[in-house]
Parts: C-alpha cells; sequence; structure tokens
C-alpha cells in the first residue's frame, strides 16, 4: 500500500467517523444536559 | 468583505445562547466539589462534548492547519499517535482510573498524597507556569484568524479577543465545571458542524486529487513518509506517544473530566469515545492545511529568473525582495504571490548550501504555514455559511478559554496557594480563591498574549510549554502508584530537571531543538526521579496541616 492510499483512508474515516460520532454526542448528550439539571434542580441548595 | 450582516447574527447570536445558559447554572452551585467536579455527575457524551470543546479552538485549528501546511501528509501520523493512546488510555483507564477513584479534584492533590505537600505546591507551580504560558499565545494567533476571516481591522481586534475572555471569563467564574458542560455541549454542536462545513468545502472545491497533487508537485519529494521527512522521524515519534500518553491522564483540564464522571467507568468511556474524535481533531484541520497550499499555489505564477541571471544573484534578489513586501503582502493575504517566491528561495539556497536564506525562507514559509488556512476559508466559504463556521470556531475558541480558565485556576489556588496558606479555608473561601484566580488568569493571558513572540512554529512552542510539566507529573505519578521507593527527593529533582530541558528551548539562543528539547525533558525527569529515589528512598513528609481541597 502506498503512502497516499493509507492518507486517503486516514482521512476519509477520520472526517467520517468525526460525522458520526458528533451526531450521536449531539442526541444523546441532549438527554444527559436536561438530566444534569434535574439533579441539581432536585438537590437540596447548599449555602456554605 | 465577505463576511455580511447575516454572518454577524449568527455568530452573536451563538455568543448570547452560550453566555445564557452558562448563567442558567450559576444557582446551582454551592460547595467547591460542584464547581470544580459538577459534583461527580458527568455522563458520557456530555463528558465527551465537554472534553473535545475544551480540547479543540481556534488555535488547534491555527497550528494543526500550519503542520499540515509545512509537513504535508505525513502531520497525519500524529492524528494516529493520538487515537491510540486515546483509546488505549480510554480502555486501560491507565492512571485517570486510580485518580478517579481516590476522588481527587487535581492531578497534584495525588501527589500530595503520596510524596508530601511540598511536592504538590512544587508541581502545582510547574503546571500553572506551563499552563498559564501555553494558554498565553493563543489570543495572538486566534486573533489573526478572526481579523482574515471577518475583516475586523486589526486595531479593534484585541478588543475582540479581550470580549471573548471576558465571556469565558463570566461563565466560568459563576457556574464552573457545571457551567462548562453545558455550555461545551452546545458548543461542541456547533464547532462540528463549524468543522464539517469547512471540510466539505475544501473537497467540493479543491478536491483530494489537489490536495494530493499540492503535495506530490510543491512539497520536494516531502509530505508523505513520516519517518524520512525531517522533523517526524522516530524521536519524534517516540516524543508523541510520550506527551499524548501524559496529556490524555495529567493534563489538568482533562483529568478534571475523569475526575467530573459519575464514576471510573464512565470516565473510560469518555476517553475512548474521545479517541476517534481526537484522531479528526488533527487530521482534518491538518487536510486544511493542505487544501490552502494547494488553494494558493494553483493560483500562483510560476517564478523564474531575470535573463542572464545566475543562482546565487537570483537567491540574494530573491530575498531582499522578500525582505522588502514580505510583511505587507502576507496582511494583505496575497499568498499566492508569496509562496512561489518564499519556494524557489529555498531551493536556490539548499542547491547553493546557504543556511542563512534557506533558514529565512523556511521561517518566511512557517509564517505563511500559519495564516493559510484562514485566507482559505475566508476565500471558499460563502456568506451565510460563514456565518455558522464562526459560531462554530467561536463556540471553540471560548469553550478552550474556559476549560483552560478554570483547570490552571483550580491548580493555582488548590495546589498553590491554599496550602501555602496553611489553614483549611470554608467553602465559600475556596470558591472565592479559585474565582479570584480566574480574573488575574485572564489578566495575565491578555498581556503575555501582547509581549511575547513565539520561537519557530506554533506547534512545537505549544507542546514544549506542555512538557514543563506533563514529562515529569506523569513520571511521578506512575512511579509513585507502581514503584516503591518513589521519594519525594526524586519527585523534586524528577520536576525540576524535566522543566530545564522545557526551559531551555523557550529561552532564545540556546539552540536546543524541540525533538531534543522534548525527549531531554522525559529523560532528565526519569534519571532525575530515579537517582532521587534511590540516594533517599525516605517515607512521604507528612501533610503541613489540613488538607486543601
Amino acid at each position: 500500500m502506498s503512502w497516499l492510499t493509507l492518507w486517503a483512508i486516514v482521512f476519509y474515516v477520520s472526517v467520517g467517523s468525526f460525522a458520526l460520532v458528533s451526531a450521536l454526542v449531539a442526541v444523546l448528550g441532549f438527554r444527559e444536559v436536561r438530566e444534569l439539571f434535574r439533579s441539581f434542580a432536585e438537590k437540596p441548595r447548599e449555602r456554605p | 468583505m465577505r463576511f455580511g450582516l447575516l454572518d454577524w447574527a449568527i455568530t452573536l447570536a451563538s455568543l448570547a445562547a452560550t453566555v445564557w445558559l452558562g448563567l442558567l447554572t450559576r444557582r446551582h452551585v454551592g460547595r467547591i466539589e460542584d464547581y470544580l467536579v459538577a459534583n461527580r455527575g458527568m455522563g458520557v457524551y456530555v463528558g465527551t462534548a465537554s472534553l473535545v470543546s475544551t480540547e479543540i479552538g481556534i488555535i488547534t485549528y491555527m497550528y494543526q492547519a500550519q503542520f499540515g501546511f509545512l509537513a504535508g501528509f505525513s502531520a497525519f501520523v500524529v492524528g494516529l499517535i493520538t487515537i491510540a493512546v486515546c483509546f488505549a488510555v480510554g480502555r486501560t483507564g491507565f492512571v485517570i482510573t486510580p485518580l478517579r477513584e481516590m476522588q481527587v479534584m487535581t492531578v497534584p492533590e495525588y501527589l500530595e498524597r503520596r510524596y508530601g505537600r511540598r511536592v504538590r505546591v512544587l508541581a502545582g507551580v510547574m503546571m500553572a507556569l506551563g499552563g498559564s504560558l501555553n494558554l498565553g499565545i493563543f489570543p495572538i494567533i486566534e486573533a489573526r484568524f478572526l481579523t482574515i476571516t471577518t475583516g475586523i481591522p486589526p486595531r479593534y481586534v484585541t478588543w475582540t479577543m479581550a470580549v471573548l475572555l471576558l465571556v469565558a471569563l463570566l461563565y466560568t467564574a459563576l457556574g464552573g465545571m457545571l457551567s462548562l458542560m453545558v455550555t461545551n455541549y452546545l458548543q461542541y454542536v456547533l464547532l462540528a458542524a463549524g468543522t464539517l462545513i469547512v471540510t466539505a468545502a475544501c473537497l467540493s472545491r479543491i478536491g483530494w486529487s489537489g490536495m494530493t497533487g499540492a503535495v506530490v508537485e510543491h512539497m520536494h519529494g516531502r509530505g508523505l513518509d513520516p519517518f524520512a521527512d525531517l522533523g517526524v522521524g522516530p524521536a519524534f515519534i517516540l516524543w508523541q506517544v510520550l506527551l499524548w500518553v501524559a496529556f490524555m491522564t495529567v493534563w489538568q483540564s482533562a483529568a478534571m473530566r475523569a475526575f467530573s464522571a459519575r464514576d471510573a467507568a464512565t470516565g473510560r468511556k469518555v476517553f475512548t469515545l474521545t479517541s476517534v474524535l481526537f484522531l479528526g481533531r488533527a487530521v482534518i484541520p491538518m487536510a486544511w492545511g493542505i487544501a490552502a497550499l494547494a488553494f494558493f499555489f494553483a493560483r500562483a505564477a510560476p517564478v523564474t529568473p531575470l535573463p542572464g541571471e545566475t543562482p546565487a544573484a537570483e537567491m540574494a534578489r530573491m530575498d531582499a525582495e522578500l525582505a522588502a513586501d514580505f510583511k505587507p503582502l502576507l496582511d494583505e493575504g496575497r499568498l499566492e504571490v508569496l509562496l512561489p517566491r518564499v519556494d524557489r528561495l529555498e531551493t536556490l539556497a539548499e542547491a547553493a548550501r546557504s543556511e542563512p536564506h534557506a533558514q529565512r525562507a523556511r521561517a518566511r514559509r512557517e509564517e505563511i504555514g500559519m495564516v493559510a488556512m484562514p485566507w482559505m476559508v475566508a476565500g471558499l466559504i460563502p456568506p451565510g455559511w460563514m456565518g455558522l463556521v464562526m459560531a462554530g470556531m467561536l463556540a471553540a475558541s471560548v469553550s478552550t478559554y474556559a476549560g483552560y480558565f478554570l483547570g490552571w485556576s483550580a491548580v493555582i489556588s488548590q495546589d498553590v496557594v491554599s496550602p501555602l496558606l496553611r489553614r483549611e479555608l470554608s467553602e465559600r473561601g475556596k470558591l472565592r480563591l479559585t474565582r479570584a484566580t480566574i480574573i488575574a488568569l485572564t489578566a495575565f493571558i491578555m498581556v503575555w498574549s501582547l509581549v511575547y513572540e513565539v520561537p519557530g512554529p506554533a506547534y512545537f512552542y505549544l507542546q514544549v510549554t506542555a512538557n514543563l510539566f506533563m514529562a515529569p507529573t506523569l513520571l511521578a505519578i506512575v512511579l509513585g502508584l507502581y514503584w516503591r521507593r518513589a521519594s519525594a527527593l526524586g519527585a523534586y529533582a524528577c520536576f525540576v530537571l524535566g522543566a530545564a530541558a522545557s526551559l531551555a528551548y523557550l529561552i532564545p539562543g540556546t539552540g536546543l531543538s524541540v525533538g531534543a528539547a522534548g525527549n531531554l525533558s522525559w529523560g532528565l525527569a526519569f534519571v532525575g526521579l530515579v537517582a532521587g529515589s534511590l540516594l533517599r528512598p525516605g517515607r512521604p513528609e507528612p501533610a503541613a496541616g489540613p488538607g486543601a481541597a
């Protein structure tokens, strides 16, 4: 395999996986943000 | 200028949404543990968004693009090292799992438990110094991106950067890690969208074949084989592996995500998922740098000698002409004029073995490499889309400032100032101290970015300043965990010697190469730790008072 082929594979895998994982983070992260807010809202406020 | 009203509206709306979200969280923060590690409630996907958006800023895209512009596809090897190391850390939990299970909030906190309070303070000072110097050049480099892509006149760009720093300061100082996680989610979505828009524009307008053609035709046989290329040899690769292991395990802003995770398993999953995104963090902007090379060479006219001119005379003329008009042409973005001339000068200088000419040509190529990507983005992306790209870039920038402000101020306040006070602060006192440190750090960054001139490529400066403390910290932690004889004396020697090699690179005139400084830092830190521990394998120093954090 030539260097050019290797770098083409690395580049397209990078872009594809970046797009895919970003979509996953965008969708599933939204739910986690809401849970995080809820957990802090339910926690009794501690005044130092 | 191409940056229109719609672009400004999109950009400002994204900033306003970020501040609003950040401020929403401030009423939930009551204790230092809420503030620094969000009450350890971070999930996998928010954690991934938070870690990646903190570790991607405009600066990241600028120096990675510069590296791609200068080294071609050989630069991609850094991305491969990154994914391998990050994935391995995520799968094995190397260092991050024991630290998470100890429930520490900062990395030096472990060092106090293992070696004593003085080692914690020394490590804290080194981390604060390296981290602040590292962060200190962000605004000046990012300002260049903003000037080029938005058309803000240079005299106003300092104020623009000040506003961005104040935005980050505002919600970080008030909401701490909780604020960071929530804003980082939105910022990650914006930066991922911006990244993909620029990549799509590069592929549609320049194409993969255009990029490969530019490397093959204009890099004089370099740019493909990382082992053969100058600067990306075995020593460089070894240093990168060590550096990335340290980055994923002891870099405070990265380690804080592991400390904030719900449990150790969540922390490991965050790092595993992040490894995939970190491959893109390196390779995608490097490809933009290569695309910029292709973009400007495609618009360049060939440079030829004058009739009857000897190579030596041509080299002297080219050098003199560049000395006169390089800066104005660079500021105007006339890279298609500069690039072939610098390329020709370098070729002539190498053929004539004239090192002074070759050095000047390389320095000019580095300067072109730093601004080539933003000029290409300004030329490629149409109005409207440019606003989305800018929203993504500013999101990346503000999230990085916010994450680093919190990370380094946590170290300064918890590991340096607090232990030196020798008394336990109240929760309110700890919060006030950390917030005051964030404000002081912001002021330092603004001043440092105005006075310091970066030696060599920004990529190397950033890695060397990071290495100031990463090599000794990782070695002190790993040997502290796995070698019983490791002692406080060894830890002192490790930090002092490890930092000395990196400082030598930063002082102008020492002539130390970046690879040598990097490897020397690791070697000396290791020798110092082992020799010091063998000389005096004593027990850990007793803590001199109540714990700081």
